[in-house]
């Protein structure tokens, strides 16, 4: 490994990193724009320049693409580095235009953070300035504003070697140059908000989140998308404390969070703007039963003991045969457990989670999963389907329509699209008791006798299985709305009452029971789950190429390392 | 005080027809090649690096060294690019090889495709070049069907293909990774280096980048010997070089002349001296990009390293001579002018440097300078230099420092006019 | 839209200059080939061209934005293109391209309303000792005069002092500010 010298610290390093990554290794974050560890090298921005020292000649070059060499010494801050930090940007900010009062990407802004940083002079720039299309429409989900491009291609390079769809490109020359999309070819592909991440200014915004919310209101915590098996990591950022517009609104945005294993630095645009159905109104805010054809709402208490007795009995009537249990995929990793544990010990055999044919999804090899569902991994591990009990979902909701069984519990799932060759929802009708657990109204939840309302996924804490065998742990971000609360902590209320009790107080208990009983779990620990998660035993190699690299190549600049990073893992 | 000047590159120019085959053979042309057949590949190297033999595209880097830069050991294709994209202000040399005696410029590829192993040669020729693209075609046309390109050379056993590629019209694509970006199809944005073109060239593969001038010297170095060639100029640059010469003398010209002659002897006795009589102003010595020459500068060898010395360059050996008349302002909305529009736009200090550089000095040729004005620009000369990407950003600020240094009175005055006016 | 059998010909030679997965090197000599065929290289012909050569049209929009010998509006079937750079400039050049503006009625960058003149400064044409230079279509003309501009103008049919008189007229290099 060769070793450098960078600001006076003499350092190992892994041997072909370039000068910017041997920096943050040394915890110093050199300003720049156009690197990005995801993408080809353009070395065009200039602004990560900084003084390297070799066999006694001194000479300035970009930190980005030059790579560490033994006996290297690097200087990132004297005066003349200092010099070509005020100078780019100077240069920059000559033709742009100072719209941060109506620009989305203030507080964010790598073009503010760095005039803070390393600028910090007075403009002497009394030009006409160079004017190009603003608010400009990209395509259905990107705003472009040429004239605050500073033409870093970040986007561009994205479109070429990532997404591969070629939709944008740098046309003219010199002072003209502009970015924009081939007039006609909308900027419309799968993970075309990803460029609104890359964008270190506010030249590409989203148009989801245009005008919602000032990004210095956002809180964000660590999350896992649950819109596909693949789980990429993913920020939450949410505003308790504001109320503009829509009242409901406390999710306002998601963004990715680098993971290796997962999902590197990108989103698809399907889970990033999966969240709106957390804040809508029909959000399943109370436990409540349904007396003479009309919801009624009550308090948890009354709704266990409620749902306990109905089922004791039928139980006792008719056999645990006569009791179904539908989990899901999307559920967490803990809920799958404790339903499988309620069901063991009630020696429910109809139990099952998916429904065949749930791959509704596109797929495609960067990162999108044909699989909707976050968890579907740890259901097969968990094993809530066992020997003798109908395979799928399908087969247990057959049976309770053929009247044998009498009880059916329903996890998020709306069962109106399986029960359509069985003459939909009145198939049901003849169930004694149907019970509905979920986050949001649905026909099913309509139709049910009881309905628990659980929180979503940014309301508590938990985790999720990718395809891959990856587990990664989700947070709570916003508190649960309403009366819900967390599946598993319903599951255990009613073992409880049903004469099971698990006495788990904490979800890290659920977890780590869980992990005892199952093998592939064994070795994990709640507690030692990173921010890029953990593999389980058995699961297969990683379908994206291994990366060499030994350490966090999260991007410096706009991808700033959150608070959260500290709190949480 | 005219010496007997040997003729290498220009020895055709006043030959009518030598752009033919028939004419040119008559004349000698490949007898070079015909000798360097001969040899063992290295050794042609090592002759030209012997001679040094420098760049004239602008750079001056010796050609021999670059050669031996090309890895020996690779099973990648390797390529030769021609550059004739001349498009320096004040150089027009290049364009006359084309034209009056391309057959020293084939034979002059062939030799160096042979020296280093290379099999296809692509010349990139400026798009607005029609005239001499036609004859050069012709040229290559004939060459092959008599043998001297294409399969077998002369029956050596060496195959080479030569194709002509244009350019559409932007200067930056005589840069030479600007260069192989182009001819790869894109835009003229120069790569960063590393990776050297010499590694990491044209299609990823080995490549050499040559001027048109430069390759024409190769066959008489072959044919003559290092010692010759370097005896012809000064020690650390062999040979002659076609100065261009333009503006205000009598006898404007592309003249041939031993590299290390003074600028005086070149402005006063080969061009005739300052047309009308006129006093002489300033000299721009080496293609815009060079800085200017005060009169009391002019005493100067014109040798790469003697113009290094001064703090200008040899450059292109592009030399516009200014009568006082001119007015430096003038001369300086001109020239940044030209950056601005030349700029490819790919970095920060040149993209909106050379424009702010433009927008000042506009507006003090219209008039309308402000006090603060000179120092601006200064420092702005010192923010572009060597911090881009290519030397465009060099070869704006550069020249753009010296005129204002050099001339700063008239500078002062002209702003000063302008804030009477405006008061 | 297609490109004539003698275009299609001529493309088919350029791209044997270069591995086939690497025919993006043709690009510029087709644009070349399209802007003589169609006159200008609007949005149809870079689909074509972008269908020819196999490539995302981005890309070819790029490089028809970025060189000043392309241009994505008609220009006129009498192209002067006057060098306006240093050593033209210093022997007169400006003075001889406002004489051409005053002349066919035009300003750099227009095109008169019958699509026949149209007039552009450009940058170092490499014939400086022969300054003040222009190239008229494809023809490099030197040492220039009033003069000879006058009697140019004149066999071009440009008989009175000024071409058109009316004002109607367009311009065909929209991607450079003026």
């Amino acid at each position: 490994m060769p070793t450098i010298t960078i600001d006076g610290k003499t350092m190992e390093v892994p041997a072909g990193i370039k000068i910017i990554e041997a920096a943050r290794l040394a915890g110093i974050r050199i300003p720049h724009y156009c690197y990005h560890p995801g993408l080809s090298i353009a070395g065009s921005c200039r602004l990560c320049q900084v003084e390297i020292e070799e066999r006694g000649r001194r000479r300035l070059d970009i930190s980005c693409n030059i790579p560490v060499a033994d006996g290297m010494i690097i200087y990132t801050d004297t005066d003349l580095v200092r010099d070509v930090r005020k100078g780019v940007l100077e240069f920059l900010l000559v033709n742009h235009p100072i719209d941060c009062p109506i620009c989305d990407d203030a507080g964010e802004c790598d073009l503010q953070n760095y005039y803070m940083e390393h600028g910090l002079y007075d403009s002497r720039f009394f030009e006409p300035k160079v004017h190009k299309h603003k608010v400009y429409d990209l395509g259905p989900t990107v705003v472009l504003d040429a004239e605050r491009c500073v033409l870093c291609s970040r986007c561009v390079r994205f479109c070429a070697e990532i997404s591969k769809t070629h939709e944008l490109g740098i046309f003219g020359h010199g002072s003209y140059s502009e970015l924009i999309n081939y007039p006609g070819k909308a900027l419309d592909n799968p993970y075309s908000q990803c460029v609104v991440d890359l964008c270190p200014v506010g030249a590409l915004t989203s148009k989801d989140f245009r005008f919602k919310r000032r990004v210095w209101y956002l809180k964000t915590t660590p999350s896992v998308c649950p819109s596909c098996a693949r789980g990429c990591s993913i920020e939450v950022h949410y505003d308790l404390n504001h109320v503009w517009k829509d009242p409901r609104a406390r999710v306002h945005r998601l963004k990715p969070r680098y993971n290796p294993q997962v999902n590197d630095w990108w989103l698809c645009d399907r889970g990033r703007q999966n969240f709106r159905w957390v804040d809508a109104n029909d959000r399943l805010i109370s436990p409540r039963i349904k007396k003479n054809g009309a919801w009624g709402n009550v308090d948890w208490d009354t709704a266990i003991a409620e749902l306990s007795s109905r089922l004791s009995k039928i139980i006792h009537e008719k056999g645990p045969d006569a009791v179904g249990i539908i989990t899901s995929p999307k559920s967490s990793t803990e809920d799958v457990y404790v339903w499988r544990r309620l069901a063991d010990d009630l020696k429910v055999s109809n139990r099952a989670a998916v429904f065949p044919d749930e791959l509704k999804g596109e797929e495609d090899d960067l990162l999108r999963k044909a699989d909707l569902n976050p968890n579907r991994y740890a259901v097969d591990l968990i094993g809530i389907e066992q020997k003798g009990s109908p395979g799928t979902a399908q087969e247990v909701l057959n049976k309770a329509v053929h009247g044998k069984i009498q009880a059916l519990i329903v996890c998020h799932h709306d069962l109106s699209p399986y029960l359509q060759s069985s003459g939909g929802a009145d198939a049901l009708r003849n169930l004694e008791l149907l019970v509905f657990i979920g986050c949001s109204d649905n026909p099913t939840q309509n139709g049910a006798h009881i309905s628990l309302p659980t929180a979503a996924w940014v309301e508590r804490e938990g985790t999720y299985i990718n395809f891959r065998g990856w587990i990664q742990r989700f947070f709570l971000a916003v508190p649960p709305i309403g009366e819900s609360m967390p599946e598993w902590k319903i599951t255990e209320r009613l073992a409880a009452k049903m004469g099971h009790p698990y006495k788990y107080t904490d979800i890290s208990q659920v977890f780590q029971d869980a992990a005892k009983q199952i093998r592939e779990m064994e070795d994990l620990s709640w507690s030692d789950i990173g921010p890029h998660g953990s593999r389980v035993q058995g699961a297969g190699k990683s379908d994206k190429p291994e990366r060499q690299k030994s350490f966090d190549l999260a991007p410096t600049g706009c991808f700033v390392e959150r608070v959260w990073q500290r709190k949480y893992f | 005080m005219t010496e007997e000047v040997v003729k290498i590159t220009s020895r055709n120019f006043d030959v009518p027809q030598a752009h033919r085959l028939s004419v040119a053979l008559e004349r000698g042309a490949y007898q070079g090649l015909r000798k360097a057949l001969t040899m063992k590949p290295d050794d042609i190297v090592a002759e030209v690096r012997k001679s040094k033999l420098r760049g004239h595209g602008g750079a001056g880097f010796p050609a021999g060294v670059k050669w031996g830069f090309v890895p020996k050991d690779t099973d990648k294709p390797k390529y030769l690019c021609v550059n004739a994209d001349e498009s320096e202000p004040g150089t027009c040399k290049d364009r006359l090889i084309l034209q009056k005696d391309p057959h020293l410029l084939v034979e002059g590829i062939v030799i160096t495709c042979f020296a280093i192993g290379i099999h296809t040669a692509y010349v990139y020729i400026r798009g607005e070049y029609h005239y001499p693209t036609r004859i050069f075609n012709d040229a290559i046309h004939e060459a092959r069907e008599a043998g001297f390109l294409g399969k077998n050379i002369l029956g050596s056993g060496f195959d080479l293909e030569v194709y002509t590629h244009p350019g559409a019209g932007m200067y930056i694509c005589g840069e030479e990774t600007g260069l192989i970006e182009s001819l790869e199809g894109k835009k003229g944005w120069p790569r960063i280096k590393p990776p050297f073109p010499a590694v990491i060239g044209v299609f990823n593969c080995p490549t050499v980048v040559n001027n048109v001038e430069t390759l024409s010297y190769v066959p008489s170095i072959i044919k003559n010997g290092a010692d010759w060639f370097l005896k012809l100029g000064t020690p650390t640059s062999g040979g002659t070089a076609l100065f261009s010469v333009s503006g205000h003398v009598k006898k404007p010209g592309v003249y041939e002349l031993r590299t290390g002659t003074p600028l005086r002897t070149i402005i006063y006795d080969v061009a005739g001296g300052i047309r009308d009589d006129k006093k002489l102003k300033a000299v721009i010595p080496g293609g815009s990009s060079a800085p200017i020459l005060t009169p009391d500068e002019i005493d100067v060898a014109m040798d790469f390293d003697s113009m290094m010395e001064i703090k200008s360059m040899l450059g292109s050996a592009g030399i516009i001579v200014i009568d006082e008349d001119a007015s430096m302002v003038d001369v300086l909305f001109w020239l940044t002018r030209f950056y601005r529009h030349e700029s490819c736009g790919q970095c920060t200090p040149c993209r909106e440097g050379t424009e702010w550089l433009f927008k000042v000095a506009s507006r003090i040729q219209v008039g309308r300078g402000r006090p603060g004005d000179l120092d601006l620009m200064l420092n702005l000369c010192d923010r572009i230099e060597a911090r881009t990407i290519c030397p465009l950003g060099a070869a704006a600020a550069m020249p753009t420092r010296a005129m204002i240094k050099k001339f700063r009175a008239e500078f002062e005055e002209a702003i000063q006019k302008a804030a009477a006016t405006a008061a | 839209m297609q490109f004539s059998a003698e275009t299609t010909e001529k493309i088919k030679q350029i791209r044997a200059h270069f591995p086939e997965d690497r025919r993006q090197a043709a690009l510029i000599p087709v644009l070349h080939f399209a802007q003589k065929e169609f006159k200008a290289l609007t949005p149809e012909v870079e689909e074509l061209v972008a269908q020819t050569l196999n490539l995302p049209i981005v890309r070819v929009r790029e490089v028809v934005s970025f060189y000043a010998m392309f241009h994505q509006k008609p220009i006129g079937t009498y192209h002067f293109q006057v060098c306006w750079n240093i050593a033209c400039s210093l022997l007169g050049a400006e003075d001889l391209m406002e004489y051409l503006s005053r002349r066919l009625g035009i300003e750099a960058g227009e095109v008169t309303a019958d699509g026949k003149f149209s007039l552009w400064g450009m940058e170092c044409l490499g014939a400086c000792s022969e300054a003040p230079v222009m190239l008229l279509n494809e023809e490099l003309y030197q040492n220039l005069t009033e003069e000879k501009l006058d009697r140019m103008l004149k066999e071009l049919g440009v008989k009175s002092d000024v071409y058109v008189p009316e004002a109607r007229r367009t311009e065909f290099k929209s991607t450079e500010a003026p």
